[in-house]
């Protein structure tokens, strides 16, 4: 009876400590609800003129989450999902069946991040969940089978994926995670950013779990020790001893007692999986070679430093402001990321520290002080559109914090602070600067200028040029900007409009205008804001460090990188619900080619400066590129299908006779903005009235005609015909960034951040290395 | 939207018959939904379809058994509003049945 009582105390004290709105009936999705503040793993300070920490646990987990089918939260369905939970958040962490985003991280520029990694998902409550092959089923595809729809053939199956995709570039092992530290300039290597990880879920005896979190625990306290003293490890041998004996044991445990072809081995062998699927043989290998190893069994510690600018130490600093973190894991980012395997990184600085002493009160301000609210948009699903045979293809709602169009309160007249994180995993977000947010007869409404992109604040200059009142902008998946937002002094709702698309020209998109989140300004009579919070002005910006100043060094190497989806095909049979799907799915490239982890395909010298050429051949999405450890610039831009480029009375014309014309107009003005991902400019298409290449005229544009049967993607083709024989031209939109490959030696990626390309090959695998010293000298 | 929709094969007291029972049974799911097995029971299981005609089709769901020990099968997508009666296709559990109902009304 004692701990019956105890057991409704405590479930009356955790309810009662549970906003109102969370007191109701699960599912919900409704929208309009408060918004959410997402718990916070924060920074423990140094000493004075020291580093502070960033210790915490994230756990990868799961539990059945309100999942909202449409905008209006309609059909709202409560599926299992996977999650990032935080452990030690200020405030606790609770669940309350909203699809929260993983716990917020703040740290500071300097600090040391310590965080202890745990997958401890279920396996068992998710298909396609193994990584190498999936148990000998397929040849390492996740596997999706349809009934077919043709009436007299409904008693059949088909396999829809994957089709023509392969291992290891295709959508598998959904379960096995990592996290990418978005945004973050640290090593790429051992126990940093590294990608390249498989952290495996922790085995399960029943309802015990291996490694049990106490052997977690005291074995992370050590090596976090450790680091702290001497910095990231460069060598799997300065990890603690008993861990690394412990994970050589739960890799030949799993390699025993993995499940192939419907048999399951015993521990201690013999394993049922051919050798080549195993594990542990790959560790084994790698730790040989003094490779630092693949895989981990249930959880991993990452510990890296956020370099302070130093020009005695770094040629780069970590830049203040709104980062992120996700799941990263080769195959699975798309799901996992769609699940909500994504959270917020907020790295301060004196960016932060300016801005709040622009807006603290004080006795002539009075009820001043800058508001913060870390927003992380999510375009939430628990399975994917390619292993549904009838989906429509249509994208998942936008929530915000795991709510669809959450009310934020605001006081009138006051500014406040918003970090916005685009964590879709596919769409953009283009917020617009010139849609109505209200019905009313009034001209009042909610403004914004922004002051930082993907966690670089601007130069003042651009806060002036690029961060004009309520400019609008577009953040593509991956993309982040920060924002003050000023409140009218007239009370009332106000709908945030944004465009949710995969386009370069969201101005030129049918997409609708949606409502991303509504501002209610309420009056407080405790808080009057007066005078009115203004706007700061360019003077008072926070001061630009010196490392972020325009890139002006001599570029050492240029390179050429083409994204492009071929064939021109797409998926139609599918999305339009037919099945069995004809033809093939387009294929994400980059330079003709997937992802291999056998290739490096870019290799740069440390403490270089290069300028990169990224363009697209793809008509109809601005493939988001992505690159890991180092921001970069973009200092020219060419848009094909911008009204200036499809003006043949306009300079900027862009003549599909005339190849030389193809380009920018000119360089982009000075100074530049910093990206860490920036949609390609999608290309133009003409269809030309030729039957053969070498039939098109000029010759001058011969390298640029495809002629093929191709399918019809954007509009129904009449009956019965599903492609058509045509000559295109392709005039591809492009932009070029100078970046600074410097700090940090090692292995990452290049990607597109629509996730499901990147999962089925769009990406690369590059690589920091030393300068070579010359062994020859001039005297 | 596509939601994943799971069917645990749970395995009922030593010596019943039938050996296991599937949970949810009937499985209710939306065109579009992709749906899969947990085998938690000790031994193999296949999930094949039965027709009206009462033929079997073992390899309408997936291509393989599903092994013990908590193996989970790949996904099957749904596409018409039908219900679809399952049986194990391994000898002998020829009495584990089971069905999914799909239909266009918001499945729970």
């Amino acid at each position: 009876m004692r701990v019956l009582l105890s057991t409704i105390v405590v479930l009356a004290t955790i309810f009662a400590a549970l906003p109102a709105d969370t007191q109701q009936a699960l599912p919900n999705c409704a929208p309009g609800r408060p918004l959410l503040k997402v718990p916070e793993i924060v920074r423990t300070a140094g000493g004075p003129g020291q580093p502070g920490r960033l210790q915490g646990t994230i756990i990868l987990t799961d539990e059945q989450r309100s999942l909202a089918g449409g905008t209006g939260g309609t059909p709202c369905n409560y599926p299992q999902l996977r999650y990032f939970k935080g452990v030690d958040t200020t405030p606790p962490w609770t669940s309350t069946g909203d699809p929260l985003p993983g716990p917020t991280l703040r740290a500071r520029v300097g600090d040391l991040v310590q965080i202890a990694f745990l997958n401890q998902v279920d396996v068992r409550k998710f298909p396609n969940t193994l990584d190498q092959d999936l148990q000998g089923k397929t040849a390492g595809c996740d596997e999706a089978r349809a009934q077919r729809q043709k009436k007299d053939f409904q008693n059949e199956s088909v396999l829809i994926y994957p089709r023509n995709d392969s291992y290891p570039d295709c959508l598998h092992g959904s379960s096995t995670a990592n996290l990418h530290f978005h945004g973050t300039h640290t090593t790429p290597s051992t126990t940093g950013d590294n990608v390249l990880l498989y952290i495996r879920p922790a085995l399960r005896e029943g309802d015990k779990l291996e490694p049990s979190d106490d052997f977690v625990k005291k074995q992370f306290a050590d090596f976090f020790k450790w680091c702290e003293a001497n910095g990231s490890p460069t060598q799997w041998e300065q990890m603690p001893a008993d861990w690394r004996k412990r994970q050589k044991e739960l890799l030949k445990l799993y390699d025993d007692t993995a499940p192939y072809r419907g048999e399951r081995g015993q521990p201690g062998g013999p394993s049922k999986l051919p050798k080549d699927m195993q594990l542990s043989p790959v560790n084994d290998y790698q730790i040989d070679h003094h490779v630092w190893p693949q895989y981990s069994i249930g959880a991993f510690p990452h510990c890296f430093r956020l370099p302070a600018y130093d020009p005695a130490k770094v040629k780069m600093g970590q830049s203040p402001g709104t980062h992120w973190y996700h799941a990263h894991k080769h195959g699975s980012t798309a799901l996992n990321v769609g699940n909500g395997m994504t959270g917020a990184f907020v790295i301060e600085g004196e960016y932060d520290d300016s801005l709040r002493n622009y807006y603290k009160a004080t006795a002539t301000h009075q009820n001043w002080g800058l508001e913060e609210h870390v927003l992380v948009i999510q375009q939430l699903s628990s399975g994917l559109n390619l292993l549904s045979a009838a989906n429509k293809g249509n994208a998942a709602p936008l929530s915000v914090n795991g709510r669809l169009a959450p009310v934020v309160t605001m006081r009138p007249n006051q500014v406040a602070f918003w970090r916005i994180v685009n964590s879709n995993q596919r769409s953009f977000v283009q917020f617009r600067g010139d849609a109505p947010q209200h019905n009313k007869n009034t001209k009042a409404r909610v403004s914004w200028r922004q002051t930082a992109q993907d966690g670089v604040q601007f130069d003042p200059k651009n806060y002036t040029r690029v961060g004009a009142p309520n400019s609008s902008f577009n953040l593509a998946a991956a993309n982040r900007a920060d924002i003050l937002v000023q409140a009218p002094a007239a009370e009332g709702d106000y709908n945030i409009p944004v465009m949710a698309t995969v386009n370069d020209l969201p101005d030129t998109d049918p997409s609708p205008i949606t409502t991303l989140l509504t501002v209610r300004v309420a009056r407080d009579n405790a808080k009057i804001i007066d005078p009115p919070m203004p706007f700061m002005d360019e003077k008072d910006f926070p001061k630009l460090p010196p490392f972020l100043k325009d890139i002006e060094e001599l570029i050492v190497v240029e390179r050429h990188l083409r994204f492009d989806t071929t064939p021109y095909s797409d998926r139609s049979h599918v999305s339009r619900g037919l099945v069995p799907p004809k033809g093939t799915m387009p294929l994400h490239q980059i330079n003709d080619k997937l992802y291999s982890d056998q290739v490096v395909d870019q290799t740069m010298f440390l403490d270089t400066v290069e300028a990169w050429k990224i363009s697209n051949k793809t008509d109809n999405i601005a493939h988001p590129f992505h690159i890991h450890i180092n921001p970069f610039q973009i200092v020219e831009l060419f848009q094909p299908n911008s009204k200036e480029a499809m003006d043949p009375n306009g300079p900027c014309y862009a003549d599909p006779t005339k190849p030389e014309t193809w380009r920018a107009c000119g360089p982009l003005p000075q100074p530049w903005v910093w990206w860490d991902t920036f949609s390609i400019p999608t290309s133009r298409q003409e269809v030309l009235p030729c039957k053969k290449v070498e039939d098109c005229e000029p010759a001058a544009i011969r390298p640029h005609v495809t002629c093929m049967n191709f399918p019809v993607p954007r509009k129904e083709p009449p009956p019965g015909v599903d492609i058509v024989f045509q000559c295109r031209l392709t005039i591809p939109g492009y932009f070029k960034f100078k970046s600074r490959f410097v700090d940090f030696t090692g292995q990452y990626v290049i990607h597109c951040h629509i996730l499901a390309h990147e999962d089925r090959g769009m990406m690369e695998l590059v690589q920091v290395i030393p300068k070579p010293r010359s062994p020859y000298s001039h005297h | 939207m596509a939601i994943e929709r799971r069917i645990v094969i749970k395995p009922n007291a030593p010596g019943a018959s039938p050996r296991v029972t599937f949970d949810p049974n009937p499985l209710q799911a939306n065109p579009s939904d992709q749906i899969f097995w947990t085998n938690n029971d000790t031994q193999a299981h296949w999930p094949g379809r039965k027709n009206a005609d009462g033929t079997i089709n073992a390899t309408f769901f997936m291509s393989n058994q599903i092994a013990p020990g908590g193996d989970v099968s790949p996904v099957f997508s749904t596409i018409v509003n039908d219900t679809l009666t399952y049986i194990c296709t391994i000898a002998g559990h020829q009495n584990e049945t089971g069905s999914i109902v799909i239909s266009t009304t918001p499945a729970p």
